[in-house]
């Protein structure tokens, strides 16, 4: 007959199929994981603990952390909100600006918002003083910190938001709930999964970014600048302890979330209705005041380099820049593509929990993301440095390795929009695997494609923690920066932050588009 | 008590290429403890009049009075309407227990008024043996039961029900049907209760709204509505009815399909329409003075009657025969010729639409 041939053929696209994801999975594990997790191996020295640096440092970043946290709730959820339910066209607008503190590179948002908070350049000059607002330490470490993770709260907790039914809200109006009761009984509980969600990644991210943190830090030293001087001072026992503290702490945090996460029951609290409303009466003037806290906190801070600049425009030789523009560029291209071609099939088992293993590999992936940067750096260092002797490829491999994750995250999730009935309805039709791949899937997936590429690689343009870990005399176009930051070099610094500005900008556009390109139709 | 009158109310939703008018110069006197039906086709603006009287949509113009008082100045909290939504908006985190004591908690009500609150109202909807089933684990019943019970449990005089059955499957939507009249005449309750099916309509209502496109067609009782139609439009929409075109030829004649018809009424259009229910149809086998010719076109078994589709020219004409003249059955085939007529006092006479066609589609 021939269906036999059809069959064999089909066994055997199956078998490649199966193999590609082994093979995939093998290199997700031996060259992703391992090498991010590689320092837990050196657990057990902890004299270094005792150091009073190091508490120190690990108490700054620990309060830094919680303080840009608690702050994100308070300006984000109501952000959050304000932009997916108000009716005025200005304020949901608003929605294009949030990402742009979120793929600006945080090399150049340290130099901005440096300028705007610390010179009398910025922020000074509107109220009328003399020299700068607020002073390198660790205020403006936490002003700079909320200025790049508020962006993933307000997504995360505007994502549950559209997700929450308007007729909710109608409803407990009907019953007589104020706006306050409503937003504690119903909304906050309903939309908690992505609050905890945008609470971990601020968390996260506060604690990891090393970069920018250099640039506004002064004499005070966060856990993750610790350990980049604790390196290059060649103590690697101090620095490796600090690192896998550090995991330790994320993935202690990663667990907390995730039990916390889907338990779906809630008790009714007792409600005093005339408080509650005197409390909702607050809610009025909140649009105002978020909208001008996110101006005035947010946004200028970020946009304050092309002011800056513009102020000081000077004509710069900027011979310095073009060699670690280059190298930026170049890793960042091979990282995108190399990445791209990985995190297909790693999504896909995810998505499609191939194996029975998704939600493991699922899990290892989130940890890949909120493990603190320079932490992992060391510990991409420690590890390939037995095998290589090349740093490029060294820097190459890190860059690859904490970017993988933001590959994965949005292709999985188009996976799981793509229903499973659209695969079998082809197979059944008698195509193959890749021609499945091809014609049905690809197509669906473009989107997501487009923003995970524009993700890592403006990650990994914009990265410094890992890259200080693991280059000794490379230096990418962020490295350079904190570098002439620091040495006072401060027009060849502006013109590299805006070069990174505009493509930051060029590629907000392009994720924009493919954005609304997607957006389903909403009832 | 709750009454409510709605003097010219309009509502306009701004959109990208025109304006689109929700609601058109409304006005409607509902009274105490009636239960009326807001009945209309697909868009016409049931949902958006129901919202503008419960507070959840501002009116661009006109006055919503509760008990001869403005409510335009109160909140949805304020105006203390109960409201069921059409997909029930039962809150998913709470049990069938809190979801329903959600309104007195809220409300600050004393721990036994709430108890005793919602210990009646799932009583009445009949959910007193699942107090801690969350709505995932009910069926699409309980919830809109539920969401009922949610909409009683604050005392709120008027109940407003938007599509409340239109989820359900036909028989528990028929149960529930009377359930809800029931319901409401045991508290006094005011309701309005949107749908878009003229048989519920029918059966649950005093007191039917039919609109179309925004306006009130007409107000009245089902049997009012049902007999007395003020519009091609208010006789198609509710029960099934035969339209005619004709030419008036004197004070009781007609000219229709080249026959000269007597009409019971006087009328003064020049160009008349004619409705006859199906029920009103007589056929005959053989022709006769003023019959009109057609073919059968099918013979349909609807229980206690039969529904005979006779092609005639262009129109399809429907006649309802009781099951017990079943003897007619035998005279005809489908196929055959077949006559029919109707009597002058069971014409339904308006001035022909411009466009009849225009105004029979929905
Ligand atoms: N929020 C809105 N924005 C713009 N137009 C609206 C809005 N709500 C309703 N409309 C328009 O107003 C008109 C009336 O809508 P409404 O929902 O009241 O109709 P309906 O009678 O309830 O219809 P259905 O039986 O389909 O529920 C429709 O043309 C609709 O498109
Ligand atoms: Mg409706």
């Amino acid at each position: 007959m021939s269906d036999t041939k059809s069959n064999h053929s089909f066994a055997w696209s199956k078998k490649a199929a199966h193999l590609g994801f082994l093979s995939s999975l093998l290199f997700f594990v031996v060259v992703i994981f391992i090498p991010a997790v590689y320092i837990l191996g050196y657990f057990g020295n902890f004299d270094a603990l005792l150091d009073p640096e190091i508490i120190r440092a690990l108490f700054l970043s620990l309060s830094i952390g919680l303080i840009v946290t608690i702050f994100n709730l308070i300006l984000g959820v109501p952000l959050a909100w304000m932009i997916v339910r108000s009716k005025n066209r200005f304020l949901k607008w608003l929605d294009n600006l949030i990402d742009l503190s979120l793929v600006m590179p945080t090399a150049a948002l340290g130099f901005s918002v440096y300028f705007y908070y610390g010179t009398n350049w910025g922020v000074a000059r509107l109220i009328g003083l003399e020299g700068g607002l607020v002073s390198q330490g660790p205020l403006l470490i936490i002003l700079l910190h909320i200025v790049f993770t508020l962006p993933y709260m307000v997504r995360s907790v505007s994502a549950a938001i559209m997700q929450l039914d308007v007729a909710y809200e109608e409803a407990a109006d009907s019953l007589g709930a104020s706006p306050f009761s409503f937003f504690r009984t119903i909304a906050l509980p309903l939309c908690r999964d992505g609050v905890i969600n945008g609470a971990v990644l601020s968390f996260t991210r506060s604690l990891s970014e090393t970069g920018a943190t250099m640039m506004v830090a002064g004499v005070f030293a966060t856990a993750p600048v610790l350990i980049v001087s604790l390196k290059d001072a060649d103590n690697f026992p101090a620095a490796a302890s600090l690192s896998i503290i550090l995991i330790l702490i994320a993935l202690l945090i990663l667990v907390l979330a995730r039990t916390a996460f889907g338990k779906k029951t809630f008790t009714l609290p007792t409600i005093r209705p005339d408080f509650e409303k005197k409390l909702s009466g607050l809610f009025s003037p909140r649009n105002f005041i978020v909208t001008f806290v996110y101006f005035a906190m947010i946004f200028l801070p970020t946009i304050f380099l092309v002011l800056y600049y513009f102020m000081n425009f000077k004509a710069v030789d900027i011979s310095a820049l073009t060699g670690s523009l280059l190298i930026s560029f170049a890793v960042a291209g091979i990282v995108t593509l190399f990445n791209a071609f990985l995190a297909l099939p790693i999504a896909y088992i995810i998505a499609r929990n191939r194996m029975g293993i998704g939600e493991i590999v699922e899990s290892l992936n989130e940890v890949i993301l909120i493990v603190p940067t320079s932490a992992l750096g060391l510990s991409l260092a420690l590890f390939w440095r037995q095998f290589l002797p090349w740093e490029i490829v060294i820097l190459i491999l890190a860059h690859l390795c904490f970017t993988f994750p933001l590959f994965v995250k949005p292709l999985v999730a188009a996976f799981r929009n793509i229903s499973t009935d659209q695969e079998d309805a082809a197979y059944s039709l008698g195509a193959g695997t890749v021609r499945i791949f091809r014609t049905v899937i690809l197509p669906q997936i473009k989107p997501a494609l487009i923003t995970g590429a524009i993700m890592v690689f403006m990650r990994s343009l914009s990265e410094t923690g890992a890259t200080l870990a693991v280059s000794q005399n490379i230096k990418t176009v962020s490295v350079l920066i904190v570098e002439l930051f620091k040495e006072n070099r401060l027009d060849e610094a502006a013109i590299a932050c805006l070069i990174l500005f505009s493509f930051s900008l060029v590629f907000l556009v392009i994720l924009k588009k493919t954005q609304t390109a997607r957006t389903v139709k909403r009832v | 008590m709750p009454e409510i009158e709605i003097k010219n109310l309009g509502k306009c939703f701004p959109s990208v290429d025109k304006k689109v008018i929700a609601l058109d110069d409304i006005d409607l006197h509902i009274k105490q403890g009636e239960y009326n039906a807001l009945l209309g086709p697909s868009g016409c603006g049931k949902t958006t009049l129901l919202r503008c009287i419960a507070g959840l949509e501002n009116p661009t113009e006109g006055d919503i009075l509760f008990d001869g008082s403005s409510a335009l100045n109160m909140s949805v909290q304020q105006r203390h309407v109960g409201f069921v939504f059409q997909h029930f908006a039962v809150f998913p985190h709470l049990d069938v227990w809190q979801n329903v004591a959600y309104g007195p908690t809220v409300q600050g009500w004393s721990k036994a008024a709430i108890e005793d609150s919602v210990r009646s109202n799932l009583k009445r909807v009949g959910l007193s043996d699942r107090p801690h089933a969350m709505p995932d684990e009910l069926s699409g019943g309980m919830r809109q039961r539920l969401g009922l019970a949610r909409a009683l449990s604050t005392n709120s005089k008027i109940l407003l029900l938007d599509e409340p059955l239109s989820a359900l499957d036909a028989k528990i939507g028929e149960y529930l049907r009377y359930e809800l009249k029931r319901i409401a005449k045991k508290y006094g309750i005011t309701a309005i209760h949107v749908t878009h099916n003229q048989e519920e309509a029918m059966t649950i209502a005093d007191n039917i709204i039919l609109m179309r496109q925004g306006k009130v067609i007409q107000t009245g009782t089902p049997e009012e509505l049902y007999e007395k139609p003020n519009s091609v439009f208010a006789a198609n929409f509710i029960g099934k009815c035969n339209f005619f075109t004709g030419e008036r030829i004197s004070a009781h004649e007609v000219k229709c399909r080249d026959k000269i018809i007597a009409i019971a009424r006087h009328t003064g259009f020049s160009r008349i329409a004619i409705g006859v229910r199906p029920e009103k149809i007589h056929i005959e086998s053989k022709s006769g003075k003023n019959y009109f010719q057609g073919r059968l076109e099918s013979v349909n078994f609807m229980g206690h009657f039969y529904e005979y589709q006779i092609r005639s020219g262009e129109d399809l004409v429907w006649a309802y025969k009781q099951f017990k003249e079943d003897q007619l059955r035998k005279k005809f085939k489908v196929g055959d010729p077949i006559y029919f007529w109707f009597n002058p006092e069971d014409c339904f006479l308006w001035e022909a639409p411009e466009d009849m066609r225009k105004e029979l589609s929905l």
